[in-house]
């Protein structure tokens, strides 16, 4: 099951033309040749501390190749220059502890995603189509992406006032079945609003300033804006 | 005497009603009140966080735009990257209206987006130029501007004692109008955004909206908004669009149409909602939907919600069919790249090829139902976006010399050439891809196949039941 969830996040990454390294909560291993957002922060730390001469610049070259040793072996830990769980522990930091490159807890991450995606969906579209269950989906996913908003899920979920089923607890219910399926092609890339990151009802009464956003579809009951 | 002892017995009974309403209330009360203070503690400490990032971003701006020496360049910068991302996150935990928070919220990402893509192209020995440096001075103005005002704000509301989450007041406010104390929930009237925004928020808003665009070579740049469709042909009307619709949708006598959206944006079109035809009623009824190009009346995306059954085919087989069906509608040249089964439905990404290069960039997505076949949804948004004609100039680097950056502890099964998009989004590179493997891992390397340096790296996985694969 974790293999599948995991190759959910590759399919993801791939289809989506997402950039593969974003941010983790938990921190992938690390080896000679490693490149991105991981590595600029062991190296940071490594630099605070000393260890390291060389620039922050994301990439795992010789010099860090060194300082991991000396700094792996000035804290008791086998000195391979890898940064596993240990050496992410020693550095402060919490490790990926699944074998195989840490893929499999930004793997469970994922999983988590999803199903708090399908929740929201479930809470928010709940007697929509289809398409507009997959259209609410999608705007949390381009929320994401977009700079005015948080950059994680959770970020933008729960960002305070953004999401009606958040302040009344509708969030906090089961998700049914078909916006369990509907996160899954959100996820996958299906995105039948071409990129909006707002949508409301119109009969109800939203302030003026949501309706001058460039409305780019109606779907059900929602009208999904730029 | 009946009378006195009934009279007694009530007003007993009424006295402990209400001394039990009373405890009940003070409880709820309290509990409401203790809430209302872990809130605040949270939303003030948030705000407090917030001024001082930024307080820290304008600092490091101002020695990154002083700084002698590359090296100390990128450290100033990188840390004020750190400091924006922190401050982002403070302030859009603040319960503030979406106005303020899109734009206050934007100039953060953008500025710590910007600092770290001049950090990246420092390393990557490409240093700052007077347009950026220009760009940063900017941004350092604003974030200084921006900090001030925070600054202000808190003084204001330090001797204000203004709260985010005032607890509910037991008094006759109270009861007839409801709590009142939460800032900036939705307005229903759209009355001044004064109104619900704390004491000079609203002015920070406005004067962030007033920035000018940035353009620069990060994720978050303004002009991959506005990008346009690679594929231009004539307007069509609606009665043409769902003629070419009913070609390309698979089965579409199945189906009649229930109603017809226009869509807006940067790919516009007809979007039919399809509903079973064998079913009576109308309205919201549909099941699929299937949206048009306006230009050209290709289909951009189908999206249909059927659940489906128990699996007859495999995904070898699912890969075959929507191989057929994009060859039948005329998507000519395509390679399966990657595709994955779950719950009865394969998802298969296609690239297309030209010459003999893959082309990432002009990709469809087709999801084929395992139980008998049907093409369930397509998804051909990049490829309409993207694809053109590019004449890709021919590498200048052998495979045998790219191949020499692979680390030896890798070994290669396959390479061949594919143009992938840019690590920021803005361009296209032609790369050799290597498939390698080490121990049981797979991993994918991109290398320019002009200047042989490393691009990009991806993990592949294989999943048990061979669900997920190349």
């Amino acid at each position: 099951m974790g293999k599948r969830v995991l190759a959910w996040l590759l399919v993801l990454m791939l289809l989506m033309g997402a950039l593969p390294w974003t941010a983790s909560a938990q921190q992938p291993t690390l080896r000679w040749g490693s490149r991105g957002a991981s590595v600029r922060l062991a190296q940071r730390k490594l630099k605070a501390w000393g260890y390291y001469k060389g620039g922050i610049d994301g990439v795992y070259g010789k010099r860090m190749y060194g300082a991991i040793i000396t700094f792996q072996r000035k804290n008791g830990l086998r000195a391979d220059g890898v940064v596993g769980p240990g050496t992410w522990a020693a550095l402060g930091e919490r490790g990926a502890t699944a074998g195989g490159g840490g893929g499999g807890s930004r793997a469970a991450s994922r999983s988590d995603d999803r199903e708090l995606l399908a929740r929201v969906i479930s809470a928010e579209a709940k007697g929509e189509p289809y398409e507009g269950q997959v259209a609410v989906g999608a705007v949390i996913l381009n929320r994401m992406r977009d700079p005015r908003f948080p950059g994680t899920m959770a970020g933008v979920v729960y960002q305070t006032h953004a999401f009606e089923s958040v302040s009344n607890g509708a969030i906090y219910q089961a998700a049914t079945s078909s916006s369990t399926k509907a996160a899954r092609d959100a996820l996958n890339g299906w995105d039948p609003t071409h990129g909006a990151v707002f949508f409301w009802n119109p009969s109800k009464a939203v302030s003026k300033w949501i309706w001058s956003r460039p409305i780019i579809k109606r779907i059900g009951n929602h009208v999904f804006a730029r | 005497m009946r009378r006195s002892a009934f009279w007694v017995a009530g007003g007993t009974l009424a006295a402990l009603v209400l001394t039990l309403w009373g405890f009940w209330t003070w409880r709820l009360t309290t509990a409401n009140r203790d809430l209302a203070f872990a809130v605040e503690a949270d939303r003030q400490r948030n705000f407090a966080d917030m001024a001082y990032h930024v307080e820290q971003i304008q600092s490091l701006l101002g020695k990154g735009l002083v700084a002698g020496t590359t090296r100390q360049n990128m450290r100033y910068l990188s840390d004020a990257h750190h400091h924006a991302m922190a401050a982002a996150t403070n302030f859009t935990s603040l319960p503030l209206p979406a106005e303020v928070n899109a734009s206050v919220g934007k100039f953060l990402q953008q500025t710590g987006d910007f600092a770290i893509s001049v950090a990246r192209n420092e390393a990557a020995g490409r240093e700052l130029d007077d347009q950026g440096r220009a760009e940063l001075a900017r941004l350092r103005t604003a974030s200084a501007g921006l900090s001030t005002q925070l600054q202000e704000i808190t003084a204001r509301y330090n001797q204000g004692g203004f709260r985010w989450t005032p607890p509910v007041q037991f008094t006759w406010g109270t009861l007839a109008r409801g709590y009142q104390g939460s800032v900036g929930k939705p307005n229903p009237d759209g009355q001044a955004l004064s109104s619900m925004v704390p004491g000079g928020l609203d002015q920070v808003g406005s004067s962030m909206e007033r920035l000018p665009v940035m353009i620069y070579d990060g994720p978050f740049s303004d002009h991959l908004n506005s990008r346009t469709p690679a594929t231009q042909a004539a307007p069509i009307g609606r009665d043409e669009a769902e003629r070419l619709m009913r070609r390309q949708v698979p089965n579409a006598t199945n189906y009649k149409v229930s109603g017809v959206t226009e869509v807006a944006g940067n790919l516009p079109g007809y979007s039919f909602q399809l509903a079973p035809a064998a079913a009576g009623g109308g309205g919201n009824a549909y099941t699929t939907v299937a949206e048009v190009a306006r230009n050209g009346g290709y289909l951009v995306q189908l999206l249909n919600s059927r659940m489906v059954g128990k699996p007859a085919i495999d995904l070898a087989r699912a890969k075959q069919l929507g191989l057929e069906y994009l060859a039948g509608q005329g998507y000519l040249e395509m390679v399966p790249t990657y595709g994955q089964t779950a719950e009865g439905i394969a998802t298969i990404a296609y690239a297309y090829r030209e010459n003999g290069v893959l082309i990432y960039p002009d990709q469809v997505k087709v999801q084929i139902a395992l139980d008998n076949g049907e093409v369930l949804a397509v998804d051909a948004r990049q490829y309409l976006m993207s694809h053109h004609p590019r004449n890709v100039r021919p590498a200048s680097v052998t495979p045998d010399q790219a191949e020499e950056l692979i680390r030896p502890e890798l070994s290669v099964d396959r390479v061949q050439l594919a143009l992938i998009p840019s690590q920021a989004g803005t361009g296209e590179i032609l790369t050799y891809e290597f498939l390698t493997r080490l121990g049981e891992e797979t991993f994918l390397i991109y290398v320019n196949a002009y200047t042989g340096q490393e691009e990009q790296i991806l993990q592949q996985v294989q999943t048990e039941g061979g669900t997920f694969a190349l």
